[in-house]
């Protein structure tokens, strides 16, 4: 992935990456997988690297992560609190079942890259963030 | 996280500052959870951190190592922490300023302070800490500024093998609810440890410390400084606790007017009970029980004698067979005048009445404790000094 390229999810698209699929960045980190609404999200047996952000769901979009690992990113998922609080703004619950963030590792087995130009906050030189916030 | 029902199942989290920051979610459950390595400078290096929750929040079954602190809740509400096993470098469970009911059961935990819950306005909302298994640094459960509901009870065990001493079993301070701690199995392992203290009741009122078992180490008796302490807290019942190998068993320091000791076992101490500068108020056969005992004092008052009547202590001399022998007071007093042999006390069984019952009713002997407070240097001057003791019969 190009320094601070992302990929955008639009509303009432889904996306797949299975099958030991690998994002990464090159010399520098890029924003990462981008939900701004309605829109839904799988990851299986798959790799998501170097990302600011590499999962950043908004507003009724739906995420399914399994057995992947998210490594070296800056905030492995993303996904902002509700405002006001118990508005419901994302749906994880998919097919029924409570278990949509699975048997995934998030980690640091990489070194950050350098920020691309204009990455704020700056994710320092230190660890990640959480996996999940 | 701030979502309905979330699932996070059987994740790994490793070399991170948090595993899991969760604002303002609601109903989101972590479970199985891995982390590893999150030992970022406090309060960073958080296993799973907690902020603004609406609804219940649930950590289970997750096993951290090398986490700063486990749990991190601020300004939560409802929490279910349960079947996690926590290896931590500062706090094993960490809430602060909580504001509704919390579950704190079945854990394992090691780190300087496995529970440490502060600032809590939790009112009517019960935090209950249960059959956790506990090896801390500093304090097992530390409680401070609780304005709710706080029991800990069923089973809690801690292990106090820390060296360098100076460790809690579990401190509470300024706690002005009726806090119980009931049924804790609290010993002390190491033998070189030293300074350390089982519960530590310090400037709270209106609670109760009821069936524990506090033990020191066997081989080295006096490496648990103190079994229990009461500092500066009115209206506490201790009960049927169990006390061994400590240098002091049982102390109250300043005042602890209408505190009711009853029932407790002295066993090996080099002074059973002891009371500083103290008024616990009297204990008329309430069943404490020396014939067990190993002791170089019995039982030791500090202080300025005319203080002694507010903590008479009226009980059967069977209890105490080396009478007033290793009875010491202060100069101007007499054992006599702080012991009183006559009456029958009751044991542990005994405690049916519904009024005293043993650990039934919080608000014990007040009906309401809002209105309870620690006595006042007036009323310490109307206290009548020991009748016709005009001799240093027994000196410090």
């Amino acid at each position: 992935m190009d320094p601070a390229s992302s990929i955008e999810v639009n509303p009432n698209v889904k996306l797949t990456i299975k099958s030991q699929s690998v994002l990464h960045g090159c010399e520098y980190m890029w924003r990462g997988i981008n939900l701004p609404g309605q829109a839904r999200l799988e990851i299986d047996s798959s790799t998501v690297r170097d990302a600011h952000y590499a999962v950043r769901a908004l507003h009724f979009s739906r995420i399914k992560l399994t057995a992947s690992t998210f490594d070296a990113n800056y905030i492995g998922v993303y996904i902002p609190p509700p405002t006001p609080p118990n508005v419901q703004n994302i749906v994880f619950r998919l097919n029924g079942s409570p278990n949509d963030i699975k048997d995934n590792y998030f980690g640091f087995l990489s070194a950050y890259l350098s920020p691309y130009s204009g990455q704020s906050p700056h994710p320092g030189s230190f660890r990640p963030m959480p996996g999940f916030s | 996280m701030g979502h309905p029902s979330n699932g996070s199942v059987e994740n790994v989290f490793e070399d991170l500052k948090y595993g899991i920051i969760d604002i303002a979610g609601f109903g989101n459950i972590y479970s199985g959870c891995q982390m590893a390595n999150l030992d970022a400078a406090w309060p960073e290096g958080v296993g799973v951190r907690i902020i603004d929750n609406v609804g219940k929040i649930t950590v289970r079954n997750c096993d951290m190592e090398e986490v700063r602190c486990g749990v991190f809740g601020n300004n939560h509400r409802a929490l279910d922490l349960f079947s996690n096993d926590i290896e931590a470098l500062n706090y094993g469970i960490n809430l602060y300023e909580g504001k509704r009911n919390v579950r704190i059961e079945d854990n394992v935990i090691a780190a300087d302070d496995c529970i440490f819950i502060a600032a809590s306005n939790n009112g009517n909302f019960p935090i209950d800490i249960k059959s956790n298994s506990l090896t801390p640094r500093s304090h097992g459960i530390y409680t401070g500024h609780i304005n709710g509901k706080l029991n800990i009870e069923e089973a809690n065990t801690i292990y106090m093998d820390h060296e360098p001493g100076a460790a809690h079993g579990i401190f509470g301070l300024l706690n002005s609810v009726p806090v119980v701690i009931k049924n804790t199995d609290l010993s002390f392992t190491d033998p070189d440890a030293a300074a350390n203290t089982g519960i530590t009741i310090m400037d709270c009122k209106n609670g109760q410390v009821v069936e524990n078992t506090i033990s020191g180490s066997s081989s080295n008796p006096y490496n648990l400084g103190l079994g229990i302490v009461g500092f500066n807290s009115p209206n506490y019942l201790y009960c049927c606790n169990e006390l061994d190998d400590s240098q002091v068993g049982e102390s109250f320091i300043l005042m602890c007017n209408d505190n009711k000791i009853a029932n407790t076992v002295f066993d090996d101490h080099y002074t059973a009970l002891y009371l500083s500068h103290a008024v616990i108020s009297p204990q008329i056969n309430t069943g404490n029980d020396w014939t067990g005992a190993t002791t170089t004092e019995d039982a030791r008052y500090e202080g300025d004698f005319v203080l002694i009547p507010a903590s008479l202590f009226e009980i059967d001399d069977d209890l105490v067979p080396s009478g007033h022998s290793k009875i010491f007071v202060p100069s101007g007093a007499l054992p006599e005048d702080w012991f009183i042999f006559e009456g029958t006390d009751p044991i542990c069984e005994d405690w049916t009445d519904e009024d005293e019952y043993c650990g039934k009713d919080p608000y014990f002997l007040v009906e309401d404790p809002n209105e309870f407070t620690a006595l006042t240097s007036t009323d310490l001057a109307a206290i009548d000094p020991p009748q016709g003791s005009d001799t240093s019969a027994v000196l410090n």
